[in-house]
């Protein structure tokens, strides 16, 4: 199948997300930042509990996108994304794509995003991604 | 800028990113640069930012070439952008990987500190 402008690919499911994930995400990436893993420090920042690392939620919309465009087949050049909610343990998150535009070099632009369990979007991003051999823009 | 740091790249190193962010795609993690984010709080501690201010709002990944198994890769991290308004301290940082002088990713990263009594409710 391939992809067209405005076409919303399978969504990925991520979570709840647990306080044990949050330490081994920390172990993962050097982010020792006491506000994802003290829950005293995270009160004294002004949330309720410790809040999730914002990368880690940027690693779902990964996922999202190389499930659908894999390294296989396509080369991401560019990948951004804004934090816009925080996400605490227990929230669920649903990672959805959408095909923005498609150029005549055959360079695809995504909107991805993660949704928490309120329909909240906590993470918006783009990326751009590119076929690594003509006809390959499957998903 | 701060001194450059080294890591050989083996096949656990990217199986224990793929664990830790719980990816089911194949292949290198398109975060996998985030692994080295350990320089950018090093700078971060430099410039005294207090981390219960800080808020981490946009991230975003140029790629340059792939990074494999094996490649010996080395990161620096720089302070791009630093400035004051409303208030509000803005910092970017840029991180580099690069392998053998030939750079792999770049990382752009923005930061939000808040001013004391401006904490989240």
């Amino acid at each position: 199948m391939k992809v067209q402008v405005g076409q919303e690919l399978i969504p990925l499911k991520k979570g709840p997300i647990t306080v044990e994930q949050l330490r081994l995400y920390a172990e993962v990436s050097g982010d020792f930042n006491p506000i994802h893993l003290d829950p005293q420090f995270a009160q004294e920042a002004g949330y309720p509990s410790v809040i999730a690392h914002g990368m880690l939620s940027m690693a779902f919309l990964a996922d999202g996108i190389r499930k659908h465009f894999p390294e296989a087949n396509f080369q991401v050049e560019q990948f951004s994304a804004r934090f816009k909610k925080v996400t605490f343990p227990g929230d669920v998150l649903t990672i959805r794509c959408k095909v923005k535009a498609i150029e005549l070099s055959g360079a695809i632009t995504l909107q991805v995003w993660a949704e928490n369990q309120k329909s909240e979007v906590t993470t918006q991003g783009e990326c751009q991604v590119k076929p690594l051999a003509a006809g390959s823009a499957m998903c | 800028m701060k001194p450059s740091f080294s890591e050989v790249i083996t096949a656990q190193t990217f199986e224990s990113f793929r664990k830790g962010t719980q990816t089911e795609s194949v292949g290198v993690p398109l975060t996998f640069a985030t692994r080295f984010r350990q320089s950018e709080f090093s700078l971060l501690d430099d410039l005294k930012i207090d981390l219960r201010q800080l808020l981490h709002s946009e991230q975003t990944y140029f790629y340059h070439e792939p990074i494999r198994v094996g490649d010996l890769v080395e990161i620096d991290t720089q302070v791009t952008d630093n400035k004051t308004k409303a208030g509000m301290q803005f910092v970017t940082l840029e991180t580099s990987l690069r392998v053998r002088g030939v750079k792999k990713i770049t990382s752009q990263s923005k930061m939000v500190i808040r001013q004391t009594g401006e904490m989240k409710k």
